[in-house]
């Protein structure tokens, strides 16, 4: 069955608890909890005890020709042994290079190199922490250079050599098809959508081009998305709607979960059909 | 050897060791007087939050804010009545309703403490938090009781017969000994009184971690516009939390409200928030 959650932010903490009838999941930080108090992890079980909790990591850096770091990857593990959420994502992104923090997810070149370090280090986390991630799309604000594949066929050659899950994240692709003029919805008909089990819904604002900043409503073009994909997955679909700050009342974060809900129901009528 | 026979400094470095094993053993009774605390509880209503934190009392005071916060009640200096008896008539919920009835006429704030209906509209909040091994049964709470009471009058005892022969033996410096019972008669019945087991305990203290964010930003609260929210963080960290800005009344009605922020870490966050800014490659 299809679930609708939210980002855990603790501004948003007691309008989630007080809200748990209209949220199915609830999405954590993982980062946010790696080198935690022991009372701060003991409070997160107390929050999987109220609702299904799935962990988002931010600082692995997978996608990349470089090793993945084992010790990062051992907190997330430790982690999932405390939590036991239902899944872990992380992104299609690196994060680092020769011993340099960038701070930012930055968009790999697209190539057979990428594709493979991408898959060893899926493999390794896949080994470290007991699960593979479910991998992200990420916004880019420049095509990255050295690229020879397009972002659908990177994607797809990631997902078939690592049967990884997939999380689709709507806005990124909205913001990489209008940056980079292509059809996203074409996009949807290159990727392996039956591995995609979680989708990020989020708003941005446009800065020249579209900036994926999580601090607006998600514009429609994104609801239309997600019943595109809706209409295309035959798996159950967990989507998260991020917002990491200008934060609206609780109520009306709520009324775009019922949008997606609606987008959701949209889409699995047009594959009835 | 016989330690009534010990001396002075020496009978009360024996009577001290005493009461410290004595009080270990009801410390370690009412430690193991419940459930596993680390087993998370699923547990998000407001007023079996503050059931588990204060009583019949805590909800009353909780409900009581909620229902002015909601425009059911009003507040007057320490003083609280009906605000519209057409609407309150609509209220259904089983302490809600009783507490609107209470303040049909205008009233203290702090009478409903001493009403009896209310008190007992409280009391089936006490079975599911009991299921829920957050407080303790009857026969626990007993159980426990009994122990500090034996274990006080054992060290009453004690002081009494060792009393007595120093006085027979034309001894009379017994003040210490004295003061030394009293201490330990004190903490005895104050630790025989088992309010919440240790995981109610833990929950509380998640709770507290959780939301302290909320706490943080609790001033930018709008009357009337978070009460579900209001309600919550009055559960937590009890009515003397909520901003006075917003709600002056809180204080006013119950200035004897605790803040329970008490162990755990009150008003921290529970993590940074966010990818920071953006989840795709902040290009800004």
């Amino acid at each position: 069955m299809d679930r609708v959650g939210l980002s855990w932010r603790p501004y948003l903490a007691a309008g989630i608890l007080t809200n748990l009838d209209r949220i199915d999941v609830v999405e954590v930080i993982a980062d946010d909890y790696f080198d935690a108090p022991r009372a701060k992890v003991a409070a997160l079980r107390t929050l999987s005890a109220q609702a299904p909790v799935v962990l988002h990591g931010i600082t692995q850096g997978l996608a990349s020709t470089a090793r993945c770091d084992a010790r990062r990857l051992s907190k997330v593990a430790r982690l999932v042994e405390k939590l036991r959420p239902e899944s872990w994502s992380e992104h299609l992104a690196f994060v680092r290079g020769d011993g340099i923090e960038i701070g930012h997810l930055a968009a790999p070149p697209r190539n057979t190199a990428t594709v493979d370090g991408c898959c060893e280090n899926i493999e390794a986390a896949r080994r470290i922490v007991g699960i593979a991630p479910a991998m992200e799309n990420i916004a880019t604000l420049i095509d990255p250079p050295g690229s020879n594949l397009s972002e659908a066929a990177w994607i797809a050659k990631i997902a078939a050599s690592s049967h990884c899950p997939l999380l689709l994240d709507l806005h990124n692709l909205h913001a990489n098809a209008s940056n980079f003029g292509y059809d996203p919805v074409r996009f949807l008909d290159a990727i392996p959508v039956s591995q995609v089990t979680t989708v990020h819904l989020a708003g941005g604002r446009f800065i020249g081009r579209v900036l994926d900043d999580h601090l607006h409503d998600v514009p429609d073009p994104v609801y239309d998305l997600l019943a595109e994909l809706a209409a295309r997955a035959p798996q159950p679909l967990t989507v998260i709607l991020e917002r990491d700050g200008a934060y609206p009342p609780m109520e009306h974060l709520l009324t775009q979960l019922d949008r997606a809900r609606a987008a959701l129901g949209i889409g699995r009528e047009k594959r009835a059909a | 050897m016989n330690p009534f026979d010990l001396y002075g400094p020496e009978f009360l470095v024996f009577y001290f060791a005493l009461g410290v094993a004595l009080l270990a053993g009801l410390w370690y009774l009412r430690r193991n007087a419940g459930p596993d605390p680390s087993m998370p509880v699923h547990l998000t209503d407001p007023y079996q939050i503050a059931y588990l934190r204060g009583g019949a009392n805590e909800v009353l005071r909780l409900a009581t804010i909620g229902l002015i916060d909601r425009g059911l009640l009003t507040a007057s200096g320490t003083k609280v009545r009906i605000a519209d008896a057409s609407l309150a008539a609509r209220v259904a919920h089983p302490v809600e309703r009783p507490i609107l009835e209470h303040f049909r006429n205008e009233a203290e704030a702090t009478s409903v403490f001493s009403n009896s209906t209310l008190k007992s509209a409280c009391e089936p909040y006490a079975a599911p938090l009991i299921g829920l091994g957050l407080i303790p049964d009857a026969a626990t709470k007993t159980r426990v009781l009994m122990y500090a009471v034996g274990v006080a009058a054992v060290l009453v005892l004690v002081t009494i017969v060792k009393v007595q022969i120093a006085l027979a033996r034309g001894r009379s410096n017994t003040q210490f000994l004295i003061l030394l019972t009293i201490f330990f008669v004190v903490a005895a019945l104050i630790s025989g009184v088992l309010r919440r087991t240790r995981r109610g305990e833990a929950f509380l203290g998640d709770m507290r971690t959780l939301l302290g964010s909320l706490k943080d930003r609790s001033a930018a609260f709008v009357p009337r516009a978070n009460t579900d929210e209001v309600l919550l963080l009055s559960a937590v960290f009890g009515v003397a939390a909520l901003p006075a800005a917003a709600y002056p009344y809180a204080k006013t009605l119950y200035p004897k409200a605790d803040s329970s922020c008490g162990s755990s870490s009150c008003g921290s966050s529970c993590g940074g928030g966010g990818c920071g800014g953006g989840c795709g490659g902040c290009g800004s």
